[in-house]
């Protein structure tokens, strides 16, 4: 049990590195640094990991993965506008979408060759609409995610609007792709209203037979955030959907 | 609290502490987040004046408890010292997800695992560890000895 000793820890290093070290501390490094080669590898190899995990894990995308999390993705960070407002899905709708989803998706999962796609619903006066893909949908409007796995076994559901808003649906959280239930389908847990987002919501499924991590997905969906159902560069290996809903006007 | 600039500067230092004690990158990954989830919600009682020392001990306890419930899971792979101590019951800490936060925040008092940690993982000096936790070095070096008799009966064990 003994541990290794050294004149300059990882831990004091890092804090070095950051400046965050009492100003006698700081000097002696520098001055450490001077006489000592190993330090100095050490340090630049710090500066180089520096680089390489801010590369890899982008402060933007690892802050709201940050914020989704200590919020809730129930709440909207303060200053961000969510493109949807999230509810807790009614009791009506989860009660018509419970009796409509087996008869929606049993007769699908046995045609051969199905691709992965999702199903849009509206909540209405009178029940629930199935909304076509380029359905017209309007400010205040009720909506639920449904999808369609289609065996494969992982899949990620993000929505951009008309401002360019990107939102994840699904996992709610996390970074890495969501087990889907491959037979048949399944609803997400939650209904969204729609905002005052203009000229349209683009939902983007992207689906793979095995684990993926969201980064690169998301990044290129924010690539193509001001773009009219644009497809998403990404590897072979993924399957995309897109369903676009647009936006009326207020008073349309 | 800007998350993002939070992130820029501190990230790079918590997700290679987080990577040091789980060894895997996806684990890493998700305790970083957790990390700065932690100093988020606790944000308006955060006193440090070198915030990479709060967060650097916020990312050795959560990866302790991961490490920790790991174990218990039958998850994880056999790693001596590490898991030894994450392992350990620390009475002072007994209360582990309760008031893991007061003492990171200057309310409680410090894990002995963490201490044990920073010792014999990372090998820093009692004297060292006692200027990072705020103890006397005798007040590290006695919290220690409780967990050394612990682990050398379980070798004998």
């Amino acid at each position: 049990m003994n541990g290794k000793r050294s004149s300059v820890s990882d831990y004091k290093l890092e804090r070095y590195l950051l400046g965050e070290l009492p100003q006698e501390e700081m000097e002696s490094i520098r001055k450490g640094m001077e006489a000592d080669g190993e330090l100095r590898d050490r340090l630049r190899t710090l500066e180089l990991s520096n680089r390489e995990l801010q590369e890899k894990y982008p402060s933007e995308w690892m802050g709201r993965q940050i914020r989704m999390r200590a919020e809730g993705v129930t709440m909207a960070a303060p200053g961000r506008a969510f493109s949807w407002r999230l509810w807790a899905m009614p009791a009506v709708v989860a009660t018509l979408l419970v009796a409509v989803l087996p008869a929606l998706f049993e007769p699908e999962t046995r045609i051969k060759g199905l691709e992965p796609h999702l199903k849009l619903f509206l909540k209405t006066v009178d029940g629930i609409e199935n909304l076509a893909d380029s359905s017209m949908v309007r400010e205040g409007d009720l909506v639920q995610i449904v999808y369609l796995a289609a065996e494969q076994s992982h899949g990620t559901i993000f929505s951009v609007d008309g401002r360019g808003e990107v939102t994840q649906h699904l996992p709610a959280r996390g970074k890495l792709a969501a087990r889907l239930k491959t037979a048949g389908g399944d609803t997400l847990n939650f209904s969204y209203e729609l905002d005052d987002a203009p000229r349209w919501e683009q939902f983007y499924f992207i689906t793979a037979d095995t684990s993926f991590d969201l980064m690169p997905v998301e990044r290129e969906i924010v690539r193509l955030a001001s773009e009219e159902g644009g497809k998403l560069r990404l590897p072979v290996k993924f399957k995309q959907h897109l369903f676009i809903l647009f936006k009326a006007a207020g008073n349309e | 609290m800007d998350v993002e600039a939070l992130y820029q500067r501190y990230g790079p230092m918590v997700m290679r502490r987080c990577r040091q004690l789980l060894r895997d990158e996806d684990q890493a990954m998700d305790a970083s987040q957790d990390v700065f989830v932690q100093l988020l919600k606790n944000r308006k009682r955060l006193k440090a004046d070198y915030p990479s020392s709060l967060l650097y001990r916020i990312a050795t306890n959560l990866c302790l408890n991961r490490l920790r419930d790991q174990r218990r899971r039958g998850e994880t792979r056999d790693e001596e010292i590490l898991h030894q101590i994450a392992d350990w019951d620390d009475t002072e800490g007994r209360l582990e997800a309760r008031s893991m936060l007061e003492r990171l925040f200057g309310q409680q008092r410090e894990s002995t695992r963490t201490m044990a940690v920073l010792h014999y993982v990372d090998g820093m000096t009692l004297e060292e560890v006692a200027g990072e936790v705020g103890l006397s070095v005798s007040g590290v070096r006695k919290r220690l000895r409780g967990l050394r008799e612990s682990l050398r009966e379980l070798e004998k064990s």
